[in-house]
Order: structure tokens, then sequence, then C-alpha cells
């Protein structure tokens, strides 16, 4: 897997950058990190389930809107030689592994594209008008903050949100190459091999970062099977900007937007399009909620916390559906109750028993069947607490069959008509 | 026993191409490899749409069974093999590391805007393998 810093922190951390500083951004990086490492010795592994699949899908899709987003404002004041320039590169980028596949065709197009704007002298904005990248060795430093409750109130929202989304996109990473490998991946570890490294990158003054999904492919794909491969990317990196940050600079921006465009395309999951309309409906409300929300805040982490909570409501609305079937043999009336008995299913419950009708129906004996039920709190054993008093009402005592071990035991514990029924017999 | 070598993506293309595989086992007495590339597309595609590795191979084998019931309907003995890297590298390798009596293979496969990119897998097959190949339309 290979790890930096990628585009869904970037868009996180913009605002505390642009309000605070720099600085601020290391601080709430090695926080992060902290965080990380925590939720990695709590075993953050098993929460992740609890993440739906929608909310995942919708993740992936926000960020690749937002990652397309991220690239307009570069066209702000360009000219038509921008345009072309993006497109020649993602011309070069759909083309060109046609030929072969041997080297990346993103490489290629930026290196094209730099020698093409470099001997034509074309007039457009490179690398080295955005800034200068400096050609030396990251130095150990701490950040320069003022350690005080106040700052940690400032950075520890955004180190929360760096923690979960780097922490999302790393393991979904490394199920990904799980299964490209066909082998297992301890997701505790790499959560504090992630938090590890985000502690160790803000004191060297580098923003925090996480798994990349795009890189990481094209590692396994290129035949990377253990952790040197990733010590190699990295180094690589180092070394080039070493020693080629004066040719770095002369890389025309839009070169780079014509790869982040594809980047974007490849993040983006073309098959959740589909199964917008073959598949389950409150699916897709949860992936289109989920995306709405990231890219109106502009924050991944926001965006996630929207989907899980919409799809959680959704959940609880579907389970708690509770149905009865009524038979009634001669004055036997029997009901047959189906789904879960919780909170918030247990008005539906109480009120699909028809008393007065049993009793018209000249009903005189009723029993309700638990076989495919399942009795989850004290609501529910109140509830059926309520349906035994209707019928004592009318002098009806209902009998409660084949509920399952855990039901029965709850209710013995509970259920207030058991008791006053002893009373009873008591006097 | 001979044996025929079939390639599945678990698309229309590749069901055609598995009801061929079955006539000719019955006209050969042969038996069956089918084989199955998981691809990196696949692999990212799949881990998004599962809640982890277990529930991610029970949803490939499902979505593979309507192969493997057919081909065991038909009464024909086959082994599944599967392969991880790029579909057409393996699939290649594969086909030629034993002699088998055919290669069959659909004409198309899922995508067909990564095909215009990266160049036809029947047609790699095609042109490197050393049995006999069936494309089937």
């Amino acid at each position: 897997m290979i790890s930096a810093a990628t585009g869904a922190m970037v868009l996180l951390v913009v605002d505390l950058v642009k309000d605070y500083g720099l600085q601020y951004l290391l601080a709430a990086g090695i926080l992060a990190g902290l965080i990380q490492i925590v939720l990695g010795l709590l075993g953050i592994a098993r929460l992740m389930k609890f993440i739906p699949r929608a909310v995942m899908v919708g993740f992936v899709n926000a960020l690749a809107i937002l990652i397309f987003q991220a690239q307009l404002p570069q066209f702000n004041g360009e000219t038509w030689i921008m345009w072309a320039i993006v497109a020649a590169s993602l011309a070069i980028i759909l083309v060109f592994p046609r030929i072969t596949s041997a080297i990346p065709a993103p490489l290629v197009a930026i290196v094209a594209m730099t020698l093409l704007v470099f001997f034509m002298g074309l007039e457009t904005k490179t690398i080295g008008d955005m800034g200068t990248i400096t050609a030396t060795l990251p130095m150990f430093l701490l950040p320069d903050i003022p350690l005080t409750l106040e700052t940690l109130m400032i950075i520890l929202p955004y180190s929360l949100s760096l923690a979960f989304v780097g922490l999302i996109e790393s393991l979904l990473t490394a199920q990904i190459v799980d299964d490209m490998t066909g082998t297992d991946s301890d997701k505790n570890r790499e959560s504090k091999g992630q938090g590890i490294a985000n502690i160790i990158a803000g004191f060297f003054g580098a923003m925090p970062g996480c798994a990349m999904i795009g890189q990481s492919v094209i590692n396994v794909s290129s035949g990377a099977r253990g952790r040197l491969s990733t010590f190699t990317a990295g180094l690589a990196l180092l070394i080039m900007i070493m020693t080629m940050s004066n040719i770095l600079m002369l890389i025309p921006v839009g070169a780079l937007v014509g790869v982040m465009f594809f980047v974007a395309y490849a993040t983006f999951d073309w098959g959740s399009l589909k199964t917008l309309k073959t598949g389950q409906k409150t699916d897709s409300l949860v992936m289109i909620t989920t995306v709405l929300a990231t890219v109106l805040t502009h924050d991944l982490s926001i965006g996630v916390i929207i989907g899980i909570v919409t799809a959680a409501v959704i959940f609880a609305a579907k389970i708690s559906r509770v149905d009865l079937k009524r038979r009634q043999d001669d004055q036997h009336a029997h009901y047959e109750v189906n789904g879960q008995l919780f909170f918030a299913s247990t008005s539906d419950f109480v009120n699909q028993f028809e008393v007065d009708e049993d009793i018209d129906a000249g009903v005189k004996e009723v029993s309700i069947d638990f076989a495919n039920t399942h009795l989850w709190d004290d609501s529910a054993i109140g509830a059926i607490d309520k349906v035994v008093f209707k019928y004592r009402s009318v002098g009806i005592e209902p009998n409660l069959m084949n509920l399952n071990k855990d039901s029965e035991k709850l209710l013995n514990t509970l259920a207030l008509h058991l008791r006053q029924h002893e009373a009873n017999v008591g006097h | 026993m001979s044996k025929i070598f079939l390639a599945i993506d678990g698309s229309d293309h590749s069901m055609r191409a598995t009801q061929k595989a079955i006539e000719l086992a019955k006209l050969t007495t042969s038996s069956i490899d089918v084989v199955h590339v998981v691809s990196p597309k696949e692999s990212k595609e799949s881990a998004l749409q599962s809640t982890g590795k277990i529930d991610l191979e029970t949803k490939r084998k499902q979505r593979l069974q309507g192969f493997f019931d057919a081909i065991s309907k038909a009464g024909i003995e086959y082994e599944y093999v599967e392969l991880r890297g790029e579909p057409d590298v393996e699939l290649v390798n594969y086909a030629n590391h034993e002699p088998f009596e055919f290669v069959v293979v659909g004409s198309r496969g899922l995508n067909t805007f990564q095909e215009f990119v990266l160049g036809s897998v029947s047609h790699k097959l095609a042109k490197r393998s050393l049995s006999p190949v069936i494309i089937v339309r």
C-alpha cells in the first residue's frame, strides 16, 4: 500500500490552513496520528463493518467529485492553451496503455506536456508559478503553536476528521489489496501504522496522509508484494525532489489537472450508477445523501456521518415493521407475530390486536405465537403486558407461545402481567 | 482425459462460451477448467460492495454459480481456477502451462470501454495461445 497526502486529506484541512496557518495543520496531523493509534489499539477493524456499503460507495463518489471540483479554480485567468494541455494529457492517458503498459501513462503525459511547453515556449501556468520547491532534506521540528486548551479545541475537530477519513480510505485500500493478492491483512495494525506515520510526518513538517487506492493498485499490479515497494516509492519521490526540483518546476499545471481529472474518473464507482436503477431504493438514497452532504459541506467526515445516520434511520424504519397474521378456528383466535419487537415497533404491534372484533366473532380463547419474533427490550415486554391486560379485561387469558430462550427470560423478569396474575391467584 | 480451457468473467458472453464448452466437452469426453481472473478493477469494485473478506468471496461465488451449475447439470467434470492479475496476461499464461484440447472464450467481456483502452482479452488469447482458440460470439 502506498500512503501519502491524498486529495481527501487536503480537502479536509484547506480551511484550517487558510484561517490559522501551516503550524496548526502539522499539530492537527500529529493529533490525528495519535487518535489513529488509539483506534488501532481499540480494534477499529471491528467498528468499520458498521459503516454501510452504500455510505462507502457514496464516500468514493463524493471524493471523486471533490477532486474534480478542486481542479476547476486552476482554469481561472488561463487561456485556451491550458485547456489544450489538459485535453492532450487526458488523450495520452487514455490511449497510451494501448501501446504499452510498461511505462505508466500519466508519467508519459506529464513528460510529453512539459517538453512541449518548454520547447515551444507556450505561455501557461507551471508549477514554478505556484510556488517554489525547495530541494532540502526535511528537518525535525516542533510545530510552532501555543500549547493551550484553545489550540486543542481548534485542531481537535480537524484531527478527528483526518483520523477517520484517513482510516476509511486506508482500510478500504487494504481490502482491495487483500483481494488483489489473495492474502489477509491486520486492519488494526494498519491503523496503528498510519497513526505512527502521521505523527512522524507532522514533526518533519509534512501534512498527514493515508493510503491511496489508485497508487496502491498500480503498485500491486506492477508486481509489488512487500513493504520494500512502498519504501522505494517514497525514496524515489524524495530523490526526485532533491535532484530534479528545477525540472519539476517546469511541469505545466494543465498536465497535472489532466492527470487529476483521470484520477477523479478512476476513483468514481461507475458501477454504482447501474445499481441506482437495479439496486435497492434505500441504498441509493443513502449513497446520494452521502454524496450530496459531502459535496455541499466539502467535508468527507460530515458526509460519512450523515450517510451513516440516514442508513441507521432507514434500517430502524425497515426493521420496526411488525406484521400480525390472524387465524380463527371456531372459538380460538390465533395471532402469529412476524418481525422484531422493540421500542420502535411496539405501538404497531399493540394496534394490530382486535379485541372487540374477537369478542364479536365469539372468540373464547386467544393464543399469540412468538416463533418468528424476538423481544429486544422493556418496551416490547410493556407492549405484551398491554395486550394481555386488554384481553383480561374481557375475560380472556391469552396463551403466549413459542418464545425463544432470550425472549422468554426477558419476559419472565420484566412482565407485569405475570406478577399480577400470581397476585390474583394468591387471593 | 483431455481438458478444455474455459475463461469466464461473469458476463452473458461468457455464458454463451460456457454452453459451447459444454458441447465440446461432450463430443471429446473432456473435463473443463473454468478459469476466472480477478482483475484489479474487479477487486476495487467488489471491495466496495462487500462488508468483508468472507462476504466478498461468497458474492463472487454466487455470481459465478450459474456457470458451475450449467456445467455440472450437463454431467461434465470441471475444476474452478481463480487467478489474480491482468486478465489477458494471466489467461495466456494458464492456457499455455499445460496442453489443452481447446481454449474457449467469449468474444467480449464486461466492459467495452476498458477493451477500447486495453485491447481485447479474447484477441490476446487468440494471438498467443498454443492450443486452438474458439471465440464465441
